[in-house]
């Protein structure tokens, strides 16, 4: 039978995440001023990926 | 900011069908493990870019450099950084390996030292060896679920990457079935990559990758465990939330974010690069590696550039207009769109219209 709420689960962390990770760059922006680039990249944690800055 | 080392360049102990250094491996095989000398200045130049370092080992196969080539690594990044850099994860050792060689002693070794393991694995036995081989034409299925389970023992995580081939696009729900079942803890598929000595013979049709695709998201939405990602679908999934993409193949900038350093010093953009003299931007030894990365600007540059129907494209933010390399094997250059790009808007326009109510 198929499940009535299939994908629920997998959308509700990925928000999740996403929500964390633009709290984070937004954190970054204000305490460098920059505007941070998001790096991805085979066996990334994906938490730890949008950390390193470019010049704004 | 990920440096990736090739310690033994592009050599390798398989012989798979349709690796996309085909031609260029061949005249590199017999390259030596990169020396003290390189592996120290590499790693000493690393705090330059950025404080948040992913020393990636790539090849070819990397644990082809030994024991005692990592080992060094670990030695040269307690004398350069500090140990909460290393604790805290801001400083990762990434592995890309087939997974043959790694012995118990290896195993304990990396996990110890809080190495990071990918390997590639096409689904089930039969698809996986048809393809991924050592010399003597034997598949290698069996020896990488071996070396899974040796690490998944040791309380590990491990991703893979995992290839659509002729071998295993007509079987989506064996292959994912196969796949959570083989014991990696997330996957990334990627399309099979023609190069100029032609891996075409293993390239599926686009309609049939496209069913693939379609299939396996069905089931994967269907299985809704959101511990067995897949970074294809999180990329498109994550854009209706706001995300950006995780790949560098699916990030406009994604190409800056890297450089690679073969065994004698030799410097490319990325490791798809090497081997290609037109694309070689430096040797350590000969000058710095924060200086062959910023000189090196303008290839960077035209590697991130779009054409016109890019730019103006609904879904560029999450396919970044792929990667560059593709690009140019296939097309001739950088300025044009992706070779998948019309199979990668249908797939990316199925997800929306099967998950994108998720998001609203």
């Amino acid at each position: 039978m198929a499940n009535p709420n299939k994908g629920s689960r997998i959308a509700g962390k990925i928000k999740q995440e996403v929500a964390a990770e633009n709290a984070k760059l937004k954190e970054i922006h204000l305490a460098t001023g920059k505007e941070p680039l998001v790096c991805g990249h085979q066996g990334c944690s994906e938490t730890n990926c949008s950390n390193y800055c470019s010049e704004s | 900011m990920t440096i990736m080392i090739l310690p033994v360049g592009l050599r390798c102990n398989l012989s798979c069908k349709y690796c996309y250094h085909g031609v260029v491996s061949r005249r590199l095989r017999k390259v030596e493990v990169m020396s003290d000398v390189i592996l120290e200045r590499i790693i000493r130049e690393s705090p330059l870019f950025a404080s948040d370092i992913d020393f990636l080992w790539h090849g070819g196969e990397p644990m082809l450099a030994g024991i005692g080539h990592f080992r060094k690594v670990i030695e040269f990044q307690k004398q350069i950084f500090s140990a909460g850099a290393v604790s805290s994860g801001r400083i990762r050792n990434v592995i890309q390996s087939n997974l043959t060689l790694l012995t118990k002693r290896l195993c304990d070794f990396f996990a110890e030292n809080n190495f990071i393991l990918s390997t590639s694995i096409d689904g089930y036995r039969e698809a996986h060896d048809a393809n991924r081989i050592y010399a003597n034409g034997l598949g290698t299925y069996m020896r990488v679920l071996k070396s899974i389970s040796m690490w998944r023992e040791k309380g590990k995580s491990i991703g893979a990457v995992s290839l659509v081939t002729k071998a295993n696009v007509g079987q989506p729900a064996k292959y994912f079935e196969q796949l959570k079942a083989s014991g990696i803890t997330s996957c990334n598929f990627h399309f099979c990559s023609q190069d100029e000595q032609g891996s075409i013979e293993t390239i599926p049709d686009r309609e049939e990758t496209a069913r693939f695709f379609k299939t396996v998201f069905d089931l994967w939405m269907e299985d809704d465990n959101p511990d067995f990602p897949i970074r294809n679908f999180r990329n498109v999934l994550r854009s209706f939330c706001g995300g950006k993409p995780l790949d560098c193949n699916s990030n406009i900038e994604g190409c800056r974010g890297f450089v690679a350093i073969t065994a004698n010093g030799d410097v490319y953009p990325c490791h798809r690069y090497v081997g290609r003299d037109n694309f070689r931007i430096g040797n350590v030894l000969e000058t710095s590696l924060f200086d062959i990365y910023n000189n090196a600007e303008t290839t960077y540059q035209e590697f991130c550039s779009l054409g016109e129907e890019c730019q103006t494209c609904e879904w560029l933010n999450v396919c970044g207009n792929g990667c560059a390399i593709e690009r140019y094997i296939v097309k001739g250059g950088f300025r044009v769109t992706d070779p998948e790009c019309l199979l990668k808007k249908e797939l990316f326009s199925y997800i929306k219209s099967k998950a994108g109510h998720l998001f609203e």
